[in-house]
């Protein structure tokens, strides 16, 4: 597939033994083929792409009627804001106002405790020198490949043992201890930020937590909300979770998903799917609105291979 | 106090500092990873009582077909990875291109990574839906058949990897992004210069230089994919029982059934034991996997540090 694409935005290019005639005008019209397929094939996979997602805004104003039915209409015949209404009125039953501020209170503190204790031991990996380094290293990155799923029932029994079970403790303190990824791409991006610059920092007289503090926490600022930015879009859609540690608590204490999960099941022993689609658009409002304005945040950061021209 | 008492000082102050720095993760390591894992060990080599059966419940797990058809699921829902990693390397390829508009398109691929699996899996379930899904209204449409989605294993299995497929792009594209905007353009400039076309380009320079990449994306994808049961307990968790009888069910959602809510082979009771058993069995897949992986890593993937 890799082949067929790239030697698409070739097609009618001169050969190479003739651009060195005119090589000008060939990277030119090289260049304007490039970008028309790009822009075809962006277009293209983007529809389909979209497709889903488009379906879900367009159902969300649909009567459920009108989604029995089978329409392929994307604008509703019936357009109605009753899916959404129903939320709004049904409060008591299924918050979702509720359930977003308790997903707040769960995954931010935690979020930002967890990014920075992470950014701490990410620069103590990449730049202070200290026996069994690498080795500590090492076995940190290496409980990535252990699979959630083998400590998931222990976890859970330890809980119930310490009294956990049943509170948003298991959602909250776990990641404050710094989770692996972040700590690997962090000291990927602190390895490449100069060695000089700490070094100056001593001769002033700064002590580690200082340089850590004031020069490279400042300087990882592409990383580190690149792993604010994830952190929380992970915690914010966590399923597994509350499914395990919250599956008893009373309504007030759900988190968004669960909401959510609970107002698509509830509607007369089935499922709604109306509901859904409004209770799904909802849910996605706040990270979308993240996602637009952080937006160049996601794209930089997270990359494993080295610094840019070194 | 010399300089040099000042520089065995700065030493030692070291060490403290980066002790100090890493402890928090490191307990973290030992209270969540370690601690559970000694457990979870324990808890496999028990019976429902407490008392120690050695390996029984792990050679239960031979004898139990739901096992095996578990494992092979799982293995099946693989290829949809690879799918996943290729596509969105395109992908990734394509927003790279210096366009108008790019930053639109990244938003446009990356919004189903926003959405949680509930939401997705909702979502999926109203396009699959035999009766008044998009899908088979859109084929009834045109004249073909509709298509059972999720009504039994292969197309249950294919069903599932192209949400799965849907839902991994994102990510994947926002890492492949990242790290070909990190290619070294001098590279790029030294080949053209001697005439490589973008073909040659791409597989010369970029492929190699975004092979760390490729390598992660594989093997935390490889983890994620195998031991996620939520995603395939939201959309098929209704249905796994009656339905499809468990065929189409992988194996970390048969452990998590296991577990939690009925085993079909413990004749609808539940076992942590076994199914801590269970884990561990593909635990070790997975990490022969990755250690696999890990040794081939030196042929083709390529650090420049």
């Amino acid at each position: 597939m890799t082949e067929v694409l790239v030697s698409k935005s070739n097609v009618g290019c001169p050969k190479p033994s003739r651009m060195r005639f005119s090589y000008r005008k060939s990277s030119k019209i090289k260049r304007i083929i490039k970008i028309v397929t790009a822009y075809t094939l962006l277009l293209l996979g983007s529809a389909i792409f979209l497709m889903p997602f488009i379906w879900m805004i367009s159902c969300s104003f649909k009567p459920v009627e009108e989604i029995y039915s089978g329409s392929l209409n994307l604008i509703p015949q019936n357009g109605t804001l009753e899916n959404f209404s129903y939320i709004f009125t049904h409060l008591n039953e299924n918050n979702i106002f509720i359930g977003f501020l308790n997903t707040i209170i769960i995954v931010v503190p935690s979020t930002i405790v967890g990014t920075l204790v992470a950014a701490l031991a990410a620069f103590a990996f990449a730049k202070i020198e200290f026996p069994g380094r690498n080795i500590i290293f090492f076995a940190l990155i290496s409980s990535m490949a252990i699979p959630g799923i083998v400590t998931m029932i222990p976890m859970l029994k330890i809980y119930n043992d310490i009294g956990w079970n049943n509170t948003w403790l298991p959602l909250m303190i776990p990641g404050m201890f710094g989770g692996a990824g972040a700590i690997f791409f962090t000291r990927q991006y602190m390895k490449n930020i100069p060695h000089e610059l700490e070094e100056a920092a001593r001769v002033d007289g700064y002590s580690w937590f200082g340089i850590f503090w004031k020069i490279e926490l400042p300087l990882a600022k592409p990383i580190i909300f690149s792993n604010l930015l994830f952190g929380f879009l992970g915690g914010y859609n966590d399923y597994v979770g509350p499914t395990l540690y919250l599956s008893q608590v009373d309504s007030d204490h759900w988190t968004l998903q669960q909401v959510l999960q609970k107002l698509a099941m509830n509607a007369g022993g089935g499922t709604d799917p109306a509901r859904m689609m409004a209770g799904s658009v909802l849910a996605l409002i706040p990270t979308l609105i993240i996602f637009l304005v952080f937006q160049r945040f996601f794209f930089q950061g997270v990359s494993v291979n080295g610094g840019k021209d070194v | 106090m010399g300089p040099f008492s000042k520089k065995i000082n700065f030493k030692t102050q070291s060490h403290i500092a980066g002790y100090c720095f890493v402890i928090l993760p490191v307990f973290g390591f030992i209270f969540f990873m370690v601690i559970p894992s000694i457990y979870s060990l324990i808890f496999a080599m028990q019976d429902q009582d407490g008392s120690f059966v050695g390996f029984q419940n792990f050679a239960q797990a031979f004898r139990d077909p739901y096992f095996f058809s578990g494992f092979g699921n799982s293995f099946i829902v693989l290829i949809g990875l690879a799918v996943q990693i290729v596509v969105a390397l395109l992908v990734a390829l394509l927003l790279t291109v210096n366009i108008k508009g790019q930053s639109i398109f990244r938003a446009f691929f990356f919004i189903p990574s926003l959405c949680s699996a509930v939401a997705i899996t909702f979502v999926w379930k109203v396009l699959y839906d035999t009766n008044y899904g998009l899908l088979n209204n859109i084929l009834w449409s045109m004249g073909l058949d509709g298509i059972n989605w999720l009504g039994y294993r292969g197309m249950a299995l294919v069903s599932i990897m192209i949400k799965g497929v849907w839902m991994g792009i994102g990510g994947g594209m926002v890492m492949y992004i990242s790290s070909i905007k990190n290619v070294s353009k001098s590279l790029y400039e030294a080949a053209e210069i001697d005439g490589a076309r973008t073909v040659r380009q791409f597989f010369s320079i970029t492929l190699p230089s975004i092979s760390p990449t490729t390598f992660y994306l594989l093997i935390t994808s490889i983890i994620g994919t195998m031991t996620d049961f939520a995603s395939y307990q939201l959309m098929i968790g209704n249905i796994e029982a009656t339905t499809l009888n468990y065929a189409a069910t992988p194996l970390a959602l048969y452990i998590y059934n296991t577990a939690f809510t009925k085993s079909p082979f413990l004749d609808g009771n539940t076992s942590y034991n076994y199914a801590t058993a269970m884990s561990w069995l593909l635990a070790i897949v997975i990490i022969v996997i990755i250690a696999g992986l890990f040794s081939t890593q030196k042929k083709w993937v390529h650090y420049n540090d």
